[in-house]
Order: structure tokens, then sequence, then C-alpha cells
């Protein structure tokens, strides 16, 4: 009853559109480009979730602090807030009234209306699937690893790269792509930051309010089968990798 | 060797007070406790893992108390192994060889000569999840020695093994102490171990040290209720000092040891307290007569519960000594505590 209710709805997307369809769907510049944005602000969403979480991660499994449940429990928070008050916020600080905004547009960087915009909110909505993720991995390595890496003459940092990312890659991987599902998903605050440059939700968003389901649909198609596409390279890779090692 | 002066550790829940030792060159000592006394945090304080509070650790006249782990030349060796499981068994042992500045070439080699001391050759292109407790534990003393530690220090090194592998261990460690010279310290609770590897030891207790000496001394004299608990020294009792001997109760113990008249407790072990037919002709010396209350089988032994006059006296006999119509509960039996047993302090 689960996977059907999962697959009865996607199936009956998936078979409303003929072949022709499609292939004009995919032949319209609009989008391709749309797809095409959706992907790549998502995977540098997932690159800079990487880039700033992991250190963080690594900090939340490794130390105690006052106020660690506080800091948790804010990372949580863009999982439950509406996703159109996320957009507010943001554009709320990236606007000239705001002194962020103002340093932010004296650098050259706009948020409204650009990919910047984009990938800013897609970074805010997916980085808390990443730290969870990379949090939980970093957990599971055993702190004794660590130590008796120290005392076998490696740096901490030495420890880290040698000991600690081999043996917690897999989860910080699954926390990219969980970040990057996340973020090919979103809708709700990418609109009201950018709804141009499009991204693919967008564009289904649009051609559906102005020409209906049909014109939506093969959009959702094309975006559902390139995400699959990617998520099985990736899940292969992770899976490939894993058995080498192993 | 090692000199550890006036030691504070604080940690959130727990504190390591004035800790003061003096480790010789080459020793092979043990810290001893029951569970939760901070063995393992004075062990780890000394590896650097622990920051320290207040106090030094020299060691060759140099204090490391605040250099970290990787520049104190120490190693050490977790009950768990701690090795790492995405790397070979030959990738763990030279793992620390490019941090010491050992060439890869010199590391492998040395590895190998480590290994075939060990008897873990043909192990060296596995992976330790594939190893048995013994090997693995085997693989991590020798990742450990392929440094050239100045100190080994070793965690429970034999707790987490299966008695088969304990010993074969044990006769290791006592091996690899004799031909490398290097000093050992090592973290136990358990006092068989320590009277078997080491010379010289320090018993630990709510993060403080509470004896410390030759490991013999401690075993035959604690010192104190706690220490002579701890060494399974369980006959405990307050004592009347008389002239040439000393009153429990109405029972009179010969006892013309030496004593400081500080004294308050009288100890003696349950392995020195003879039963029945073990007590022969010429050592019925304070013998009784007591009452069998309980007896506990073991493998090889057997716990007997005496009652004499309401106090209770705990003797460890062989085994085959039940069954034989000597030991029955509720029946009366001739106990004997020779004078050599009998302990003051």
């Amino acid at each position: 009853m689960v996977i059907g209710f999962i697959l009865v709805p996607l199936s009956q997307l998936i078979l409303g559109s003929s072949v022709n369809e499609l292939l004009e769907t995919i032949m319209d510049p609009d989008v391709r480009a749309a797809i095409s944005r959706s992907m790549l602000c998502s995977g540098a969403a997932a690159l800079i979730s990487f880039t700033i979480g992991t250190p963080f991660a690594f900090m939340l499994a490794r130390k105690d602090f006052k106020g660690k449940a506080l800091v948790e429990s804010i990372i949580d928070m863009p999982i439950m807030i509406p996703h159109p008050v996320i957009g507010i916020a943001l554009l709320s600080i990236a606007g000239r009234n705001h002194w962020i905004g103002q340093m932010l547009l004296d650098a050259g960087i706009r948020i409204m209306g650009t990919n910047t915009g984009i990938v800013a909110v897609l970074v805010f909505v997916g980085l808390p699937f990443y730290l969870n993720a990379a949090r939980d991995g970093f957990e599971a390595v055993p702190e004794r690893l660590e130590k008796a890496a120290r005392t076998l003459g490696a740096s901490p940092t030495q420890t880290f790269f040698r000991v600690t990312l081999p043996l917690a890659w897999r989860s910080l991987l699954t926390g990219m792509i969980m970040c990057m599902a996340r973020a090919l998903s979103e809708f709700g605050a990418v609109v009201i930051v950018a709804y141009h440059p499009m991204i693919a939700p967008v564009l289904m968003y649009e051609r559906f309010t102005a020409y209906g389901l049909s014109y939506s649909r093969p959009v959702a198609i094309w975006l559902i089968f390139l995400s699959l596409v990617l998520f099985a390279v990736l899940r292969l890779l992770s899976r490939g990798l894993g058995s080498r090692e192993s | 060797m090692i000199k550890i002066e006036n030691l504070t550790v604080e940690l959130p829940k727990f504190t390591l007070q004035d800790i003061n030792l003096h480790i010789a060159e080459g020793d092979f000592f043990t810290l001893l406790g029951p569970t939760g006394s901070g063995k393992s945090v004075l062990l780890e304080t000394i590896a650097g893992l622990v920051p320290v509070a207040d106090g030094s650790i020299k060691i060759s006249g140099s204090d490391i108390a605040h250099l970290p782990p990787e520049r104190r030349g120490l190693s050490i060796v977790y009950q768990d192994y701690a090795l790492f499981p995405h790397l070979s068994v030959l990738e763990n042992i030279t793992f620390g060889a490019k941090y010491k500045g050992i060439s890869e070439g010199s590391a492998v080699r040395k590895a190998a000569e480590l290994a075939e001391k060990l008897n873990i050759s043909h192990l060296l292109p596995r992976t330790p999840r594939h190893l048995s407790g013994g090997e693995r534990q085997r693989a991590a003393i020798a990742r450990a020695l392929l440094v050239d530690p100045k100190v080994l220090l070793l965690d429970e090194p034999l707790s987490a093994l299966d008695p088969a592998f304990r010993q074969e261990v044990q006769d290791l460690l006592k091996d690899l102490h004799r031909e490398t010279g290097i000093t050992f310290v090592m973290v136990t609770h358990d006092f068989d171990e320590a009277l078997y590897l080491s010379t010289n030891g320090a018993i630990i207790k709510n993060g403080k040290l509470v004896r410390k000496g030759k490991i013999r001394d401690i075993f035959n004299s604690p010192g104190s209720e706690f220490v002579a608990g701890f060494v399974g020294m369980s006959n405990i009792y307050p004592y009347t000092p008389m002239t040439d001997y000393v009153k429990l109760g109405d029972l009179n113990l010969t006892y013309t040891g030496e004593r400081k008249g500080s004294e308050t407790r009288l100890a003696f072990r349950p392995e020195e307290v003879l039963l029945g037919s073990e007590i022969g002709k010429h050592n019925d010396q304070n013998s009784f007569i007591a009452t069998v209350k309980g007896i506990t089988a073991g493998g090889f032994h057997a716990r007997v519960t005496l009652d004499y006059d309401g106090m209770e006296i705990y003797a460890l006999v062989p085994r085959k000594m039940i069954g034989n119509g000597e030991l029955e509960p509720g029946l009366p039996i001739k106990v004997a505590v020779p004078e050599q047993s009998l302990h003051l302090f």
C-alpha cells in the first residue's frame, strides 16, 4: 500500500505524456536551461554544504559544549519552517536596507533574481540534511582510532584525512546526495528569491498556471528521469568504492 | 624515566587529583584500580590525549605535560585494539612510519620483522576484520612498536581477549618487554595480570593514588582496607592487639611480626586459609573449629564461607575437596590461619 501510494501517482504522471510530447519538450531551450540550472545549482549547493558543513559536522560529533542542543535545533530549523518564509527571510537580509545586503551589493553580489540567490536558497534548505548525515557519520568513527593515530605521530589534520574521512566518507556522500535531492525539489523559497532565471520546478509551475497540466507534465517527467539517473550513478559510485575498500 | 608531579586533570564529571608517580626506565609498571577509578584517564593524560590542568609529566627530564600526543614519543595499545579498519594489517603497522621519518622501505622491513616476532606474518595483507582477537592485539602491539616509542602504554590489553589468547598475549608482552627494554605502563583491573607481568605498580581510587610500590609488596601488605579488598584479601577484621598474639573476638591468633602501633585491621587471603585435611601435623598453628556456611564451586577452586561465632571467614580450596565428605554445609571443620598469612594495617 505504501509503495502503491508512491508509485501510482508517479506512474500516472509518466504515462500521461506521449513520446512526441517528451521529445518536443526536451528540444525546448527554456526547458533544457531550467533543468540544467536546477542540476547545477543543486550540485553547487551540495558542494558548498560539503565545504562549509564538514568541519562544523565534525565539531558537533566530537565536542560537547553548553548550548549544543540549541545549536542542533537551529540546524534543523530550515526543515521545519514553511519554505516561502525562508525566501522572505533571505530577501529581508539581502536588500539594500540591511547591512549584510549592502555589504554583498558593495562586493558585487546580488541575491534577488540571480543564480547566486538560487544557490543561497538551496544551501539554506539542503544544509541541515548534509550536516545531520555527516555528523552521524563522524560519530560512528570510534574516537579511539583518532587517539591511536595521534600517538603514532599524526597531527589532528593528518588524522582527519587518513583515518576519520576515509571511514566517514560514505555518510558524507549520502549527506550530499540528500542535500542535492532536497535542493532539486525546492520551489517555495526559490520562487520568492529568484522567479527568473528559472529552475525546473518554477518553470513547471509557470507552465501549469499559464497553459495547464499537459504542458507542465513533460518537464516534470524529464526532471524525474534525469534526477533518477544522477542519483543512481552517485549511489553506484558510493557502492563501487565501498566494495573495493572492503 | 617518567616523573609525574602534582598532576591534576579536570574533566566534566571526573577529576584526577595530585598524582605523584615515578616510573623507572625499562620498568613494567601497572596502574591498577576498579572500573571508573581513573586509571585509563591517567594513561591517556600521559599520552597527551587528555589535557593537564596542573602539574608536570617529565620524560627523561623534559616536561611533556603540554605537548601534543604526536610529539611525546609514546604509543598506546587499547583493549579494543583500535586498528584502522580501512587499512590492511601491514598498512596499520606502518601507519606511523611517515610521521617519524622512517622511509617506506625501512618501515616495510621493520613491519615484516615485527610481524615475524609476533607470529602474524601471514596476516599482513588482510584487513583487521578478518583477524581473531589475539591476532588483532598482536597487530596493534606491532603498530605501536614500529615507531620506536620511549614508553609503551597499554590500556587493559588483555581484558577483551578469550582466556585461550590471554595467556598467550600475556607471555608475549613479558617477552617483548624483556627483549626491547622499553618502559611499559599497563592499566588493568586484574591483580593476577599485574603480579605476572610487572615489578612495580600503583593503585588508584576515585582519581587518587592510594598505594604505590613493588607489586609483591602491595600484594602482601596492602596497607588499607580498600587495597586489601582490591588485591583479593577478602578476610578483613578489626582486632585487639596483644603482646604475642592478636585477638579476633574470642579467637587468639599468634602474631609475632612487626607492628607500627597504628594498625586497626587484621587481614588474610582466602587461599591461605587451610581447611580439614590440608592442615598438616606441623602447621596447625592458629587453628580453630568453624562451621561450613556455604560452598561456591568454581573451575579449579571452591570458595568456602565459614562461620566462627557469627564472624564470616572465606577460604579458597582445591575443588577436589568438595564431594569427599569433608566439606558439607552445616558441618564443623578444622580451620587454620598460619601466622605468616596474617597482615596488620
